[in-house]
């Protein structure tokens, strides 16, 4: 049962809080006083974490009340569509939270709160102070709108927004132009994946009448997409549902939002924001939008296997990747970067396997101890005064002067890699549980083979991520300080020191929370024991994600966790043997060199990308810059006037000045005049009375008229100055049957041939087909004795079905839009003498618009000349 | 006396032309006869003016059966006296500027103007030859006017050479067609012809030929072959008057005849009359004037070929006649009026922009006088909009109705509306650059600038003929009203 | 009803003109203040036609006098909520254009006010204009000023420039009038009078064939001025070379009377046509769109880079426009308004630096955001909006844009077509945003290269006056386009329901004739359409 708390202004003001303080101090930042630019920027979101707990409460006293508890405010109606058939869509300004987006706006305004308080003291000293905070309230306001919005507009909103921030952010040292350049990658990339979900949202409101995630998931789940709506994809050829394409576009722009394949490329740039930025935006919250979006719309993708089946491997393989890529990388951050990417694809991984709680809920523990992570980082290049990134190799032994930083990011590390107990243990084995339970579940070789898939390559990743992230620890934090002599290119400063308070406190409390938060999510079944647990997470989040039923057979429920807990061991003992206090890298001399090189340079994608796509792309731009300002415009403008030009110099020339020439000039139009008069000219009109024929030609000066009506040799007439005549045939006079067809919608009519085969009627070649209804197409017809036959061969529907029509002479059938007809043909003829005696014999065919029975010598097969109706 | 009411107008110019002579004789200070003269034909035009709008006077036979007294007569008066009044103001500046004023000028202007009436009004071959010889022979020695400028001398011979061709081409029609009908009444040929008692033969040489020496006058390619000379060689005021006055005569006769005697539906045919003739002429006429003054650039040369260019524009909508009748006929005329005060607006302004010594010929001379003498330009940016078609002018307002007037009468004749639109628009680029060398560029430094001229004629000309252009295009309904009555007095 | 609005609308600018002819040249700063101040009164006068109620489909303020009556043309003017917002879009830019100038124009102040109050004239006369040939004579009107403002005040081709803008646009309207003409001409046959009236025009049902010649006649003229490919060759050319107040003013208003003739005259005149032709137009829009990015990513005068984005910002439109339903039209006219700010204010912030730097090349550019902190966050937020981020008013246009041709219904055939236009037209959102923040990245990002940019100063009054303006309509558009719409959609609905219904009439009829009202009404009652006034309802004054 639904429950919903409506107009919770609380709602808004969350969101208006950082909105509020983004505007201020970027209007009026540069001029305040770096206290009170601190004050407006942290406390903004402060006051929005402190509102979002508030409504958090509300909405958990809700849900005993409910099963589907919400609190939603409807700010006002932002613009309307109109779906064919007239119902009007409106598109409202609304915020919605459920037990989904209420935990997301915690993690949002928490952990953002967290990483605000972390930049005062990281970023503090930046002549851009002001521009970043309030970039950095900007995003928070984004987010939360892409959070709580209720339909897919509003989220697309901040889904928009948040890209922005993070182009803006990226670029934040915009002097350095690589770092600019990064930014628009992010945004460019993030475009593309932009592109996805709006196709994706027209799909849906096309099919589902709707832009509210609720009613798009009700009609997903109750098979409500309307039947009637005729869908552009059906006549692609493509058996998918509408659901299927539907996901699959929205999931084009996860894969941009949350850095997959295809589209992660951005991910690791964009590491060349400003720290804080890299662990809010680019590991805790921004980067788990597209996981949010495709819990929100749980039911819609649950629906659709093949959808759910590309999620899954998307997931799987990203994590592989980039995962190997981490393990070689030397700078922290991009390491750090590409677990993120990596970790995400876990998360894809259980949204594919259709645990969306429990990849909702590696969302969760990976904001901690990922910002955690980041923000450790962080604090150890503001320590030995690194900027943009730090090379580990040119680091160690930090243990001793960074002892924060070094406990809570070896938490971290812990709770990433799955020690047991720590958050991260939790949520990877629930998403390792997902996979083994396809793999139980399925019944087809599709999702068995995807569960299969799934499994050992999660495992692999799981292994890799251990392995690279003590790999990073262990050389970071253990052996010997490699900057102290300062030997080496641009060593770090030789004394390192512990960050101040307001960068440890988050610290501390998210490393803390790297540790604790699994507890929130026990899985249902302890391992080996079997006994029951309460799950409050997967409890919670039943209320608003669909998803698949977590599987109780203990061997299942081992299997995952098994080897959850072997690729921790294995990964973290590796790195042990291989890292711990050593300052060199010694799997480079274990695998082969090339090998290495490619891993290290991120497998060469991104150049795989410029050589197939990025380059192509540019050089038709640049042949269409070019053609444009000389093909098309020398077609259209130049040549044409250089043409007119060129005609009028040389007609001019003709005005030689001599005045012979004027005068020959003069008798050649003479001539010309003359010519005229002397060839009589004639065209026979002709016009019906009853049986009466008037038959007309042009009178002109002088002109002598004689007329043989029927053509049959004899003139009727003298020649007389009257130029018509009128006559009236008889049967003996016809020569045939004129066959028309006519298209009713253009008008255009033409004479066609018929014989006794049948024949297509060539409707293409009047009008071309398509602009007729299926009904007129395909038609045959031919000829029998006065009449014509008409049939369409190959037409299951239509009115006229597959029996023949039989149309008499002399009357008109409609067939669709095509207007066919046949009438009687007569021959007249009339010859003209002029002034100058000058004769010409003029014949034409004429269609009776009446019917005469017809003599034996006409036959009904003429040649389509041109007639006189 | 007062049966001479009719053709008052035709008296009362030369009795003017009289007095100008004997003024001219008698007194020493010539510039006052621009006055006098425009003045005087003013007055005729107003005269004609208000016969127009209120009672036509009745006139007795011995005059009607020579010389039409109808709107269409008084129309016309109207145009030739407007245009040679508005030349003669230009002339009493340009003339006394270049120091070539000399009292004959307007004499002869006044002889020619009414040569042009009589021209207008003639109802008969014989008044039609008369009236015709009358204007050529005053036009002739307008264009030689400046005795000493060869190039003046050279135009009046060709003029004078390739007119005589055609006057003798037309004085031989008139005479076939005499013997064809027995009749040198238009009236009397038109029953003959209509009854088609007429002999054939004879009546369409006689027709062709008339066509031909009426197409001379008018300047219809490929009859026009005389015209960028002697409008190049005469002094721009003759020039001017020789586009609006003279062309108007011929307009007018062309329509009395071709209407007036071969308005029977034979005769007009589409595929079989002089409808076909007359398109064709108009389509030539239309293309190579324009494109042949798309080549030139001297810009007295370039509205020479542009005046051609107008004169394929009127026969668009005469050759409309035979379907949509007075409508096409009120087009015309219509057309010849807004054309008379445009043309003497563009020429006006070019007589404006040189002064003594530098007289303004070229493009070259008219850079950057839109910004060192702005109030002279602008007249002249008014009067080749005007003559390219731009609303809201008098030009826009004329094309359109002819244009309409075809696309009235259907079939072919839409395509050759088509073809006039397209026309004009190389028209446009022509006359586009008069604006261009007036507001965007600016002289090279060697050559010599031409300076505007200071004189109160040119400017009242100018003045009132741009008043006009204007009036004309945004409440064309008056005028509009008198080309239809015009008509319909020859067309019912 | 008898109020003057419209009429006063349309005479303040020809009598401002008059007067600034005939004040001395001397007087500057007179010119200044008063031509700025008639376009602000108009501005005024146009925000009063807001109020009117738009709920009913007809036209308002509607003023009707019989001007030339042998031939039925009449001055009929009105509004509706089709040209509502353009002419509030002109009398809003053009003040600012005109201001804007004000920093750049030094020469011939007088010419240039003159020049100016003209085109508004014509502009808005071509907008409220109900009678073809008061609309052809308005339309051509403004071809001259328009002209003069790019060769006399352009740049170094401006010639080139102007003659080509005037020819080009002059041989397409000159065909558009033999097409009117016949069309008036087939009505006088029927009706026995004429008539340049669109509403009485409009009951004249021509059969197909005709339909398409003149169709082809009218949207020749308009895509010329859209401009359409490949009729856009002279955009390029007018954009670089006009100053900017003539840029702005070409890329605000110009080029959205091309999309405004096709909802006025072409396509409810003739249906059938417009029908079989409408999605070819379109699919040329959605290759426009594509085309015109690729060509604007490429170019490195910023000018022409901008221009080249108009061509695919119409695209989008005309894609729109020929998706014949609500959601595209009402897109369209909306995104019309957009364009028209934010191409407007792009042309006004190259102005700026061009201004100061007298150069638009990209490569003379470079880390301006460090010397012009305020010009860049301006420039930002439109090329925000430029390229529809949501939010702005970009976004609300193109996504009504984009909806409507994916949910149109139009029969054009090949099947999934309307489909494949719709995804090539959404990847234009992804090029859009690449030329425009590779041009940001060029000028903004990286550090100041070239040494006489470090001394570039940041925006000054008059600019921050002329953009601001525009940047609250960015934001107003993008977060309550509510308000626009809700003035347009009765007026789209009506005119769909009377295109379908016309269309279906004109299928049926065999040769010209002429439908009475009261049969179109009931059949606009059959399609659920809102009645629509006879024209015989509101008298002709004398």
């Amino acid at each position: 049962m639904h429950l919903e708390a409506p107009q919770q202004i609380l709602l808004l003001l969350i969101i208006l809080f950082p909105l509020g303080g983004a505007i201020i101090n970027g209007l009026l930042g540069r001029y305040m006083a770096k206290g009170l630019v601190t004050l407006v920027g942290v406390g903004s979101v402060a006051v929005s974490f402190a509102l979002a707990v508030v409504s958090f409460v509300e909405l958990y006293g809700l849900s005993h009340e409910a099963e589907h508890a919400a609190l939603a405010y409807h700010f006002y109606e932002w613009f309307s569509l109109k779906l064919p058939g007239g119902a009007v869509v409106p598109i409202n300004v609304r915020f919605l939270m459920d037990s989904l987006s209420g935990v997301m706006t915690l993690v949002v305004t928490g952990v953002g709160g967290l990483i605000h308080l972390y930049s005062i003291g990281y970023m503090g000293e930046d002549e851009g102070y002001p521009r970043f905070m309030s970039y950095l309230n900007l995003f928070m306001a984004s987010m939360l709108i892409l959070v709580l919005g209720s339909s897919l507009p509003v989220m697309f909103v901040g889904w928009e927004g948040v890209g922005l921030c993070s182009y803006l952010l990226i670029g934040f040292w915009y002097e350095n132009r690589d770092y600019a350049a990064a930014g628009r990658k992010a945004f460019v990339v993030n475009r593309i994946g932009d592109f996805g979900v709006l196709v994706g949202m027209f799909i849906l409101v096309g099919v589902a009448g709707s832009f509210e995630f609720a009613e798009i998931n009700a009609a997903a789940v109750g098979g409500e997409f309307r039947p009637d709506f005729p869908f552009p994809i059906v006549a692609f050829g493509l058996v998918p549902s509408l659901a299927t394409v539907a996901c699959v576009f929205l999931f084009l722009g996860c894969t941009g939002k949350s850095a997959q394949i295809p589209l992660y490329i951005w991910l690791p740039d964009a590491m060349a924001g400003p720290t804080p930025v890299s662990a809010l935006i680019h590991a805790a919250t921004m980067v788990t939008a597209g996981v949010y979006l495709c819990c929100r719309l749980s039911p819609l993708f649950i629906t659709s296997d093949v959808a759910m089946s590309i999620i899954a491997v998307t997931g799987t393989l990203t994590a592989l990747l980039a995962a190997s890529i981490a393990v070689v990388q030397r700078e922290m951050k991009k390491i750090l970067a590409y677990s993120t990417v990596s970790q995400l694809g876990f998360m894809f991984a259980a949204v594919g396997v259709g645990f969306f709680a429990a990849g909702f809920f590696h969302v969760f523990t990976h904001a901690f101890f990922k910002a955690c992570l980041f923000l450790g980082a962080g604090s150890v290049m503001h320590a030995v005064h690194a900027h943009g990134d730090a090379d580990i190799f040119k680091l160690g032994g930090l243990k001793k002067q960074l002892p924060i930083t070094r406990w809570t990011f070896l938490a971290s590390c812990l709770a990433i890699s799955g020690f047991p107990l720590t958050s991260g243990f939790f949520s990877k084995d629930e998403i390792l549980l997902g996979a083994a339970a396809q793999i139980y579940r399925a019944d087809d070789w599709l999702m068995t083979s995807v569960g299969w898939f799934t499994l050992i390559g999660l495992t692999l990743a799981a292994v890799m991520t251990a392995f690279y992230m003590f790999r990073l620890y262990f050389l970071t934090f253990t052996g010997e300080y490699r900057s102290a002599d300062q030997s080496g290119d641009h060593p770090y400063d030789a004394h390192p020191h512990e960050s101040p308070a307001s960068m440890t406190i988050p610290l501390v409390v998210l490393g803390i929370g790297a540790l604790g938060v699994g507890f929130l999510g026990l899985p249902h079944v302890m391992p080996i024991t079997g006994t029951h647990l309460p799950s409050w997470w997967s409890h919670w989040m039943h209320a608003s994600v669909a998803g698949q039923p977590v599987p109780e057979e203990m061997n299942v429920v081992n299997l995952a966790s098994g080897l959850a807990f072997g690729a921790m061991a294995i990964g973290i003992s590796a790195a042990w043997l291989l890292y711990r206090n050593k300052s060199t890298d010694p799997l480079t001399g274990k695998i082969p060199a090339r090998l290495y090189q490619l891993v290290f340079d991120k497998w060469r994608v991104d150049e795989l990308y410029a050589a197939t796509i990025v380059n192509p792309i540019k050089n038709v731009a640049t042949a269409a810059g070019h053609a444009d300002m000389t093909f098309v415009d020398a077609l259209m403008t130049k040549w044409p006037s250089f043409k007119v030009r060129e005609t009028g110099r040389i007609l001019a020339r003709l005005q030689n000045g001599v005045v012979q020439m004027y005068g020959a000039v003069m008798v050649v139009g003479v001539v010309v005049v003359l010519a005229w008069f002397w060839t009589p000219h004639s065209r026979i009109e002709a016009a019906f009375e009853g049986t009466q024929v008037e038959l007309t030609t042009p009178a002109g000066l002088g002109y002598e008229y004689r007329w043989d009506a029927n053509s049959d040799g004899e003139f009727e007439t003298q020649w007389e100055r009257a130029p018509g005549t009128t006559f009236e045939y008889a049967h003996h006079d016809i020569r045939g049957v004129a066959v028309f067809l006519a298209n009713v919608r253009s008008g255009i009519e033409r004479r066609i041939e018929v014989t006794e085969e049948w024949t297509l009627l060539p409707i293409d070649s009047v009008i071309p087909e398509e602009s007729l209804p299926p009904r007129a197409q395909g038609f045959e017809v031919r000829v029998d004795g006065e009449d014509l036959l008409f049939r369409q061969p190959n037409a299951p529907t239509g009115p006229s079905g597959r029996q023949e029509l039989r149309l008499p002479m002399g009357r008109d059938g409609r067939l669709g839009d095509a207007r066919v007809f046949s009438r009687p043909l007569v021959e007249a003829t009339v010859e003209v003498r002029n002034a100058f005696g000058n004769t010409r014999r003029d014949t034409k065919e004429i269609a009776l618009p009446f019917p005469l029975e017809l003599p034996s010598h006409a036959s009904l097969i003429q040649p389509a000349r041109e007639v006189v109706r | 006396m007062s049966a001479l009411m009719g053709v008052s107008p035709l008296l009362l110019l030369v009795a003017a032309g009289l007095a100008i002579m004997l003024v001219d004789a008698f007194s020493r200070e010539r510039s006052e006869l621009a006055v006098v003269t425009a003045a005087s034909l003013f007055v005729v035009a107003g005269l004609a003016g208000a016969m127009l709008v209120g009672e036509v006077p009745a006139a007795p036979e011995v005059v009607t059966r020579y010389l039409a007294v109808d709107r269409f007569g008084l129309f016309f008066d109207i145009v030739i006296c407007v245009g040679a009044g508005l030349s003669a103001l230009l002339a009493g500046g340009y003339l006394r500027e270049h120091g070539i004023e000399r009292g004959e000028f307007y004499v002869l202007i006044i002889f020619t103007a009414f040569g042009a009436m009589v021209l207008a009004r003639a109802v008969d071959l014989l008044s039609i030859f008369l009236g015709l010889e009358t204007m050529s022979l005053g036009a002739y020695s307008l264009v030689a006017y400046r005795r000493t400028s060869a190039r003046a001398v050279e135009g009046a011979v060709k003029y004078f050479l390739l007119g005589s061709f055609a006057a003798a081409i037309l004085l031989f029609g008139s005479a076939l067609l005499y013997g064809a009908t027995g009749h040198t009444d238009l009236a009397g040929i038109q029953q003959v012809v209509a009854a088609g008692e007429a002999h054939a033969t004879l009546t369409v040489l006689a027709l062709v030929m008339l066509i031909v020496g009426l197409a001379f006058k008018l300047g219809a390619v490929p009859f026009h072959m005389w015209v960028p000379d002697s409008y190049e060689g005469a002094v721009t005021p003759v020039t001017t008057f020789m586009s609006v006055g003279v062309k108007a005569a011929a307009v007018a006769v062309l329509v009395r005849v071709l209407v007036g005697a071969f308005g029977d539906p034979a005769s007009m045919g589409l595929y079989t009359g002089w409808t076909p003739v007359i398109v064709l002429l108009a389509v030539a006429t239309m293309v190579y004037g324009n494109l042949a003054a798309l080549a030139q650039t001297s810009v007295k040369r370039m509205l020479a070929y542009s005046s051609v260019a107008h004169a394929g524009y009127i026969l668009v909508g005469l050759a409309a006649v035979h379907e949509v009748g007075s409508f096409a006929v009120s087009s015309v005329l219509y057309y010849i009026a807004a054309y008379t005060v445009s043309n003497v607006l563009a020429f006006g302004s070019l007589i404006l922009m040189g002064s003594k010594g530098k007289e303004a010929v070229s493009y070259d001379d008219l850079a950057g006088a839109g910004r060192r003498h702005p109030m002279a330009a602008f007249p002249f940016a008014i009067g080749v909009l005007s003559l390219l078609g731009m609303p809201p002018t008098a030009g826009f307002f004329g094309k359109y109705y002819v244009f309409s007037a075809a696309v009235k009468a259907g079939g072919p004749m839409i395509w050759v509306a088509v073809i006039g639109v397209l026309a004009s628009a190389v028209g446009a680029y022509y006359y586009l650059k008069v604006i261009v060398y007036l507001f965007m560029r600016e002289p090279q430094e060697d050559q010599p600038i031409a300076v505007p001229m200071q004189s109160i004629y040119v400017t009242v000309a100018l003045v009132l003929a741009g008043y006009y252009v204007v009036k004309m295009g945004v409440t064309p309904s008056r005028y509009l009203d008198w080309a239809v009555s015009a008509a319909s007095s020859l067309v019912g | 009803m008898t109020t003057r609005y419209l009429t006063w609308l349309l005479a303040i600018p020809a009598i401002s003109a008059l007067v600034v002819l005939l004040l001395p040249r001397g007087w500057e700063k007179t010119i200044k203040r008063f031509s700025i101040g008639a376009m602000l009164v108009e501005l005024v006068i146009s925000i009063r036609l807001i109020l009117a109620d738009y709920s009913d489909a007809g036209y308002h303020f509607v003023e009707h006098v019989a001007w030339v009556e042998s031939f039925g043309i009449s001055y009929k003017v009105g509004v509706d909520g089709l040209s509502l917002w353009l002419v509030i879009l002109t009398t809003l830019l053009s003040p600012i254009a005109l201001y804007a100038s004000w920093g750049s124009i030094t020469t011939r102040i007088k010419e240039y006010a003159f020049s100016f109050l003209l085109l508004e004239l014509g502009m808005l006369g071509a907008f409220v204009a109900l009678d073809l040939f008061l609309f052809y004579v308005f339309w051509e009107l403004m071809l001259v000023p328009m002209c003069l403002i790019i060769g006399v005040w352009g740049g170094k081709d401006r010639v080139y420039a102007a003659v080509k803008f005037f020819l080009y646009t002059m041989v397409g309207s000159l065909l558009m009038l033999v097409a009117i003409l016949y069309l008036v001409a087939s009505y006088e046959k029927l009706a026995g009078h004429y008539s340049f009236d669109l509403q009485e025009l409009s009951t004249l049902v021509l059969p197909a064939l005709p339909q398409y010649l003149l169709f082809a006649a009218f949207a020749l003229a308009f895509a010329i001025k859209v401009p359409m490919f490949p009729f856009h060759t002279w955009l390029p050319d007018a954009h670089v070379q006009a100053p900017t107040g003539g840029s702005v003013i070409l890329a605000a208003v110009l080029l959205k009377l091309g999309i405004y003739g096709f909802i006025r005259f072409a396509m409810p005149l003739f249906p059938v046509a417009s029908q079989a032709i409408g999605p070819v137009l379109a699919g040329l829009g959605v290759f426009g769109i594509i085309y015109g990015a690729y060509a604007a990513w490429v170019q490195r005068d910023l000018k022409k880079l901008v221009a080249y984005s108009s061509v695919s910002h119409m695209g989008f439109i005309l894609l729109g426009l020929f998706a014949m339903n609500r959601n595209g039209i009402s897109g369209a006219i909306l995104q019309m308004i957009n364009h028209g700010i934010s191409t407007g204010a792009l042309f006004l912030l190259v102005g700026v630096i061009y201004d100061r730097r007298h150069s638009r090349l990209l490569d003379d550019y470079g880390g301006l955001a460090k010397v012009m902190p305020w010009y860049t966050v301006f420039f930002v937020i439109i090329t925000l909006s430029s390229i529809g981020l949501p939010g702005t008013n970009g976004f609300v246009g193109e996504f009504m844009i984009l909806a409507g041709s994916f949910l149109s219904r139009t029969s054009i055939g090949f099947g999934s077509s309307w489909f494949i236009m719709t995804l090539l037209a959404t990847t234009g959102v992804i090029f859009a945003a690449v030329y425009m923040l590779h041009a940001v990245l060029r000028i903004f990002w990286g550090k100041v290269v070239h040494t006489e940019n470090e001394s570039l100063t940041d925006l000054n009054r008059r600019e921050v006056v002329s953009l601001l303006p525009l940047v609250v309509m960015v934001f107003w558009i993008g977060l309550y386009p509510k308000f626009f719409l809700d003035k347009m959609n009765p007026s789209v609905d009506a005119f769909v329901t009377d295109f379908t219904v016309r269309y279906e009439v004109g299928l049926e009829t065999g040769e010209a004739r002429l439908v009475d009202f009261d049969e179109l009404t009931q059949r606009f009652e059959a399609a659920g359409g809102l009645a629509m006034a006879r024209p015989a309802d509101e008298e002709v004054q004398r």
